[in-house]
C-alpha cells in the first residue's frame, strides 16, 4: 500500500514538474533565442546550421545599435512616456479612488460603471476621435500626446484597482487623522497613501509595461523621427533592404531589459503588498 | 465628587437629528447635557444610533438638524480637528506605518505643539500606560491590549476637552476587557476629562459610568445615574435591556378593590403594597406588565410559608457567588437569583415570594413605567472612591498577548 502510494506521489510530482518546465521552456525560448542571436556575427545569424549558443561571441550588434541607429534617443523617449504615463495614472487614480471611497455624490455608482465601459472598448475604436481631439489641441507628435492617451486608456483600470485597494483601508484611519487635526489632504498624504503603496506600485508597473510596449498609439500620433519610441524604432531595422537580424535582436534584448529590472526591483514589495492584502493595513 | 479637569467641557446636544436617508432617522435627541468631567455612556443595541451620536459629537458626521455645544460654544460647523477632542476607535485605528511614538505625536505635530511640550506629554502618557518599551515598535508588533493602550495614549497626549470612546474594549478577550475596564475608570479619575463612551455591553456601562443614556432607534430612552436606571427603569425596553438575567415580566391588569390595588393575570393574583400604590402615576384600571428582578424574588428553600407562590425548578445554574434558579409556574417562568452555591434538585416544588416594594409596573400600551421613582437616588458616583491613592494606572500587561 505504502509503496504504491509513494509511487503514485512520485509520479504525480514528476508529471507536474515536467509540464511546468515545458511551459517555462516554451515561454522563455524566444527570449533566449533573441539573446543568443544578438551575440552572433552576421555570418552566423544567416547560417543554415544554427546552433543553440553562438560559436563566436560578439557585441558588434550592440555597438551598431548604439552608434549607427537612433536607439539612445528612442530609449529615452520611451522611458519618458512610460514613466510619466504610469505616474499620472497613479496620481489621478489615487485621487479618484479616494473620492470614490470617501465621499458620497450624485451619480457615483454610474460614473464608476461608465469608466469601466470605456475600458471595455478596443483601443482601435478610439483612434480616430483621439487623433482629431489631439490634433485640434495641437498636441500630435509630442510626448504629451502619448502620455495623455496612455493615461486616458490606463486610468479606468487604475481607478478600479485603487478603489478596491482604498476600500480595504478602514475609514477610521482617516477619521483618526482628521480628529488629530489633519486636513483631508494631509490625512490622505500622511495616513492613507502609505497604506496604498503596494496598490500604487502594481498600477505603476502595469501602466509602465503597457505604455512601454505600446505600438498602436505612437504609430498614429508620432511622425518625426526624433520623437519615435522604441517599439516603432525596432521597425526601422526591418526595411526594404531586408531584416537586420543581429541589431534587431540586440534592440529586442535591451527593450525587454527595463521591464525585467522593474519587476525584479519592485517584485518583493508587490508580492508583499498582494500577499498581505488587507493584512498590510490590518494591525 | 472629584473636581473636573480645568480643560474639560460640558457637551450639550440641542434638538439633534441625523437622517441617513429620507425616512431613516438615525439619531433624534431632544436635549442632553453631558456635564464637564463626567464619564457618560451611550448604551444600546446595535443600530440604535449611539455610534452615530458619537460621530456627530466628534464632527465626523454632520447633523441634519440641531446644534452641539461644547460649553457655550456651538461646534456644529467646526471641523473635527479643531474641536479639541480625542477619539478611541473600536479597531484602534493606529497608523500602521508609524511607530508607537509617531502615532502618539502625530496629533501634537498637527497642532504645532512645541517639541519640549510634546516630549513632556509623551513621557507622561507612556509612563502612565507603561508604553516606554514599545515606543519604537510598529502597531502590528503589539498585542491587542498593547494596541488598545497606544490608542488611549494617543488620545491622552492631546489633553483634549473631551474623550470619545467607541466600543474600545469589544476587540479584547474577556480577561483583558475586565482589566482595561478598571484601568479606564482610574484613567478617568486621574485626568478628570469629560468622557463619552459608547457600548452595547450593559455591564461595561453599569460598572464604569457616572451617567448612562440608554438608546433605542435613535432616541434616548432614559438618561440617568446607573443606580436610577437599574432601580427605576423608565420603560419596558430599559427594564429588560439592563440586568442579567433579565427582569421577569408578566402581563395582566391592574384593579382596585378590597381597599387596595391588585395585579391579576392568569394564575397570579397579587395585592400591591401602599409603597407601590403611592407611586402610581395613573391609578385607574389598565393593562399592565408587572416586572420583578431576579434578585428581588425570595426563594423559600428551608420552609414554605402558607401564602407564598409555588413553582417547579427547571434550571439550576451555580455560578459560585450566586445561583440562578428558574422556576416554572402557572403564570410563566420565573428567573431568580440567590446568594452562594445552592444545591437545589430539579423538579423540586419550591415556594417563593416577590419583594413587594421592588415591583415595577409598565403600561402595556406605551411601555412606559407607571411608577414614579421613590425619593432621590443616591449621590452621584465618584471615581475618586474607586482608586485608592498611589496605585499606578496600568498594571503590567505588557507581556500579555491577546
Amino acid at each position: 500500500m505504502i509503496a504504491s502510494y509513494r509511487f503514485r506521489e512520485t509520479t504525480r510530482t514528476g508529471l507536474v514538474m515536467f509540464v511546468t518546465w515545458l511551459v517555462v521552456l516554451v515561454a522563455v525560448f524566444p527570449l533566449f533565442w533573441a539573446i543568443s542571436t544578438s551575440l552572433r556575427d552576421n555570418q552566423e545569424v544567416i547560417s543554415r546550421t544554427p546552433s543553440l549558443l553562438p560559436k563566436t561571441f560578439t557585441l558588434s550588434n550592440y555597438g551598431y545599435m548604439l552608434q549607427v541607429s537612433n536607439f539612445p534617443r528612442q530609449f529615452a523617449n520611451s522611458t519618458i512616456v512610460a514613466v510619466f504615463s504610469a505616474l499620472s495614472v497613479v496620481f489621478f487614480g489615487s485621487l479618484g479612488a479616494y473620492s470614490l471611497t470617501r465621499f458620497k455624490f450624485v451619480g457615483q455608482a454610474l460614473s464608476l460603471r461608465v469608466v469601466l465601459l470605456t475600458y471595455l472598448f478596443p483601443a482601435v475604436l478610439l483612434v480616430v476621435p483621439m487623433f482629431i481631439i489631439l490634433r485640434g489641441m495641437g498636441l500630435t507628435d509630442s510626448y504629451a500626446a502619448l502620455i495623455i492617451v496612455h493615461t486616458a486608456t490606463g486610468l479606468p483600470l487604475g481607478l478600479w484597482l485603487l478603489r478596491a485597494y482604498f476600500l480595504s483601508i478602514p475609514i477610521e484611519l482617516d477619521q483618526a487623522a482628521m480628529i488629530d487635526g489633519a486636513s483631508r489632504l494631509s490625512a490622505l498624504v500622511d495616513v492613507l497613501l502609505p497604506q496604498a503603496i503596494p496598490g500604487m506600485i502594481s498600477i505603476f508597473m502595469f501602466i509602465f509595461v503597457f505604455s512601454w510596449g505600446d505600438y498602436l498609439w505612437p504609430l498614429i500620433l508620432i511622425t518625426s523621427k526624433s520623437q519615435l519610441t522604441l517599439p516603432l524604432g525596432i521597425h526601422t531595422y526591418m526595411n526594404e533592404q531586408g531584416f537586420q537580424w543581429g541589431p534587431l535582436m540586440a534592440v529586442t534584448v535591451v527593450f525587454a531589459l527595463p521591464v525585467v529590472v522593474l519587476f525584479t526591483v519592485l517584485q518583493s514589495r508587490l508580492v508583499r503588498g498582494l500577499g498581505a492584502g488587507a493584512g498590510a493595513i490590518k494591525f | 465628587m472629584q473636581t473636573p479637569n480645568s480643560r474639560a467641557t460640558d457637551v450639550r446636544l440641542d434638538h439633534l437629528q441625523k437622517l441617513f436617508a429620507k425616512d431613516a432617522l438615525a439619531v433624534d435627541i431632544e436635549e442632553m447635557l453631558i456635564p464637564a468631567g463626567e464619564f457618560v455612556t451611550l448604551l444600546g443595541p446595535s443600530g440604535c444610533g449611539k455610534t452615530t451620536t458619537l460621530k456627530l459629537i466628534a464632527g465626523l458626521e454632520r447633523p441634519t438638524h440641531g446644534v452641539i455645544f461644547f460649553g457655550d460654544r456651538p461646534v456644529t460647523e467646526v471641523p473635527p480637528g479643531s474641536r479639541d477632542i480625542a477619539m478611541v476607535f473600536q479597531n484602534y485605528a493606529l497608523y500602521p506605518h508609524m511607530t508607537v511614538q509617531d502615532n502618539l505625536e502625530y496629533g501634537l505635530k498637527k497642532h504645532h505643539i512645541p517639541r519640549d511640550e510634546r516630549q513632556r506629554r509623551l513621557a507622561w502618557a507612556s509612563e502612565m500606560l507603561q508604553l516606554q518599551g514599545l515606543l519604537k515598535r510598529k502597531p502590528r508588533q503589539l498585542s491587542g491590549g498593547q494596541q488598545q493602550r497606544v490608542a488611549l495614549g494617543r488620545a491622552m497626549v492631546r489633553e483634549p476637552k473631551a474623550f470619545l470612546l467607541d466600543e474600545p474594549l469589544s476587540n479584547l478577550d474577556a480577561r483583558l476587557r475586565l482589566l482595561m475596564r478598571s484601568e479606564l475608570i482610574r484613567l478617568h479619575h486621574s485626568i478628570g476629562t469629560t468622557m463619552i463612551y459608547v457600548t452595547h455591553d450593559q455591564v461595561e456601562a453599569m460598572s464604569m459610568s457616572q451617567r448612562i443614556a440608554v438608546m433605542r432607534d435613535g432616541r434616548v430612552q432614559q438618561y440617568d445615574r446607573p443606580e436610577a436606571i437599574y432601580k427605576y427603569p423608565a420603560n419596558r425596553f430599559v427594564a429588560t435591556f439592563i440586568g442579567s438575567p433579565t427582569m421577569n415580566l408578566y402581563e395582566g391588569e391592574l384593579t382596585t378593590g378590597d381597599g387596595g390595588l391588585h395585579f391579576t393575570s392568569q394564575g397570579l393574583s397579587l395585592r400591591l403594597p401602599h409603597s407601590v400604590a403611592e407611586r402610581l402615576i395613573q391609578p385607574e384600571w389598565q393593562a399592565v406588565a408587572l416586572g420583578v428582578r431576579p434578585e428581588d424574588i425570595f426563594l423559600h428553600i428551608a420552609d414554605r410559608p402558607t401564602d407564598c407562590l409555588v413553582g417547579r425548578v427547571i434550571v439550576v445554574e451555580e455560578l459560585g457567588p450566586e445561583t440562578l434558579v428558574t422556576l416554572e409556574t402557572p403564570f410563566g417562568e420565573v428567573a431568580t437569583r440567590v446568594r452562594g452555591m445552592q444545591a437545589i434538585d430539579f423538579d423540586l416544588e419550591l415556594g417563593f415570594s416577590f419583594d413587594p416594594h421592588r415591583l415595577h409596573l409598565f403600561s402595556l400600551k406605551t411601555g412606559e413605567s407607571l411608577l414614579r421613582p421613590s425619593g432621590p437616588v443616591g449621590a452621584p458616583r465618584s471615581h475618586q472612591a474607586i482608586s485608592s491613592g498611589g496605585r499606578t494606572l496600568v498594571q503590567t500587561t505588557s507581556s500579555r498577548t491577546s
